[in-house]
């Protein structure tokens, strides 16, 4: 009888304490989620990177181009943190990472896409597909953080 | 991760309990942005992250920015470990797979959490 009451009150502990995870979790998912900017940001890196990187450029030009996408990169990644407080470990969740991935390949098709059309039409045709990418990452981006969110939420 | 379930008193205590349950899911969280999470003061998160800290729990990382001093905390491995036997163990009890002979010394006894919360 009281081994009974025991393992009721043990399984109500339990209960509890896998209550507080889930609400911890699920107020975690709340609070990784960028400032509104965070995405069109993205998007206009693309964009940027796009529309520089496909076109015929001089050495030097190339690399300062290459240089100011790595900087403007990592001061994305930096005030993404800063502005959530948290660094996300997103490559390891399973729909996020699916995400990630799509992007990847999207931005790659649309990079391919601009180095084309830079042979058609000019320096026009990349910036055309930059300004294609914005929306693209923008929308893109906001579902893969949705795809976050639910992941948490799922595992708690 | 696959883990051998079990109860542990460190991680156990409500605070530190949520403050697992959000590094398990993140690389690492800055010292405000945990305590705006959790909802306490700087003084009780400090104290939940001393004794995780000094259980091997949780790495501390200080670093000065704009000559402003920001924590990071993150899981060690030990800590996603022992965060992740004792929710299977939870999740054990709750299925009601947990036997408990009489006799053994958990019969009884509630689910203790080791330090002040």
């Amino acid at each position: 009888m009281e081994t009974q009451e025991a393992q009721g009150r043990q399984r109500a502990e339990a209960a509890a304490a896998l209550k507080q995870i889930a609400d911890a979790r699920a107020a975690l998912a709340e609070r990784t989620i960028p400032p509104w900017w965070w995405y069109p940001a993205l998007g206009i890196w693309v964009c940027g990177c796009i529309a520089t990187q496909t076109q015929k450029l001089g050495d030097w030009a190339r690399i300062a181009t290459v240089i100011a996408c790595l900087v403007a990169m990592q001061w994305l990644i930096r005030a993404g943190v800063k502005a959530t407080g948290f660094r996300g470990r997103w490559l390891d969740s399973g729909r996020e990472r699916r995400w990630i991935i799509a992007l990847a390949l999207v931005v790659v098709a649309l990079f391919l896409a601009g180095v084309a059309l830079q042979a058609v039409w000019g320096w026009v045709g990349p910036v055309l597909v930059g300004i294609v990418a914005v929306p693209v990452v923008i929308v893109l981006g906001r579902l893969s953080d949705a795809a976050v969110r639910a992941d948490v939420r799922r595992r708690a | 991760m696959k883990v051998k379930p079990r109860l542990d008193p460190i991680v156990h205590a409500p605070n530190r309990l949520q403050l697992c349950a959000m590094l398990t899911e993140v690389d690492e969280g800055e010292f405000a942005a945990l305590r705006d999470a959790l909802d306490v003061s700087d003084s009780v998160l400090s104290k939940q992250l001393k004794v995780l800290e000094d259980a091997g729990y949780l790495k501390l990382t200080k670093t000065t920015i704009d000559s402003r001093v920001r924590t990071r905390a993150r899981l060690t491995k030990a800590g996603r470990q022992a965060f992740a036997a004792h929710v299977a163990e939870l999740q054990r009890i709750v299925a009601g797979a947990a036997a408990i002979a009489p006799g053994h010394p958990a019969a009884g006894e509630p689910i203790a959490a080791t330090g002040d919360d």
